[in-house]
């Protein structure tokens, strides 16, 4: 009987040690695990991110430049764009001029997916004269 | 006797429990340091390897967006190119100057290396939107590394695309 007692004794250690373990390979899992989770995040590069957002803005810039915006022929704005793009990008791209004239050519911004936009204002002039003020929103996303 | 006998039987099995004990706990904690050392060593070198890609990414972003968009130092350094000490070939907001494409042309590969800030192997080009090139100057990728990057611009009136890619030499 007093055998039989110092046998359960035992296995009760044995058993408290076994817990023990199992609880500490679970601390170290969840560890490694969350150690995993914060490295496969900060390896998300931003980068190709800039590569977009400078592809838009150089599109708009050369439309500004080359007077397409100014047209305010939606047509035409389009058509320039379309040029301009990469085979990789889709673009919306929104001009607005202070007569309230409001254009837009383009596909429409996806939902779930990172999409850079930018601003870029530009003037419509009569001969040296400023005749009107304008914007054109961009916003640019891998196809 | 029998009394002695029972004593030693407890304690053998006290220590044959202690001992499996221990080298479980042993072998246990060498799998999960043997697990941690290469998780972490596997992670340092892609670590490595991504920082140095993302800082040639920056690197040919930035060389790029100066030449694109930059008159470069002194601003009429296209005249004269040995008094040039920064290179930007824009003679408008992303509108090339022939002369200072000209002048880029014409300098020293490791000189323009110099002048546009970069340490890695490049290799610019520029042409048109249907792809005929309309100049090229560097050499092209044959190391381990290697990134692009393309701006939009305007060259004589037309549209064009500039292109920067940034490489690596093997023993780099």
């Amino acid at each position: 009987m007093a055998r039989g007692d110092e046998m359960k004794g035992l296995m009760k250690k044995g058993f408290v040690f076994s817990l023990d373990i199992a609880i500490a390979v679970l601390v170290t899992l969840l560890i490694m695990a969350a150690a995993h989770r914060n490295i496969v995040n900060a390896e998300k590069n931003s980068l190709p991110n800039a590569q977009m957002a400078a592809v838009g803005s150089d599109i708009a810039a050369l439309l500004d430049h080359k007077g397409v915006l100014q047209t305010l022929d939606e047509e035409k704005i389009e058509s320039g764009m379309n040029d301009l793009m990469p085979q990789n990008y889709d673009m919306l791209l929104k001009v607005a001029v202070d007569d309230g004239t409001v254009l837009y050519a383009g596909d429409s911004v996806p939902a779930e997916q990172f999409v850079s936009s930018g601003k870029r204002f530009f003037t419509i002039k009569d001969q040296a004269s400023i005749e009107h003020y304008g914007y054109a929103s961009y916003w640019i996303w891998a196809r | 006797m029998n009394l002695t006998k029972i004593g030693m039987d407890k304690m053998k099995k006290r220590s044959q429990i202690s001992i499996t004990d221990f080298f479980l706990a042993a072998s246990i904690f060498v799998v999960l340091i043997g697990a941690l050392v290469f998780v972490y060593s596997n992670y340092t070198a892609k670590f490595a390897s991504r920082q140095e890609s993302s800082m040639m990414q920056l690197s040919a972003i930035q060389a790029a967006d100066i030449l694109a968009k930059s008159h470069g130092k002194p601003d009429r350094w296209g005249v004269n190119s040995t008094l040039a000490q920064e290179i930007g070939l824009a003679q408008d907001d992303r509108n090339i100057s022939a002369q200072k494409l000209d002048s880029f042309l014409n300098i020293s590969y490791n000189t323009s290396k110099e002048l546009m800030g970069i340490t890695d192997e490049y290799h610019f080009k520029i042409s048109y939107i249907d792809g005929n090139t309309i100049a090229e100057k560097g050499m092209n990728s044959t190391g381990r590394k290697a990134v692009g990057v393309e701006r939009r611009v305007i060259y004589g009136g037309e549209n064009a695309i500039l292109s920067l890619i940034l490489w690596k030499r093997d023993d780099q």
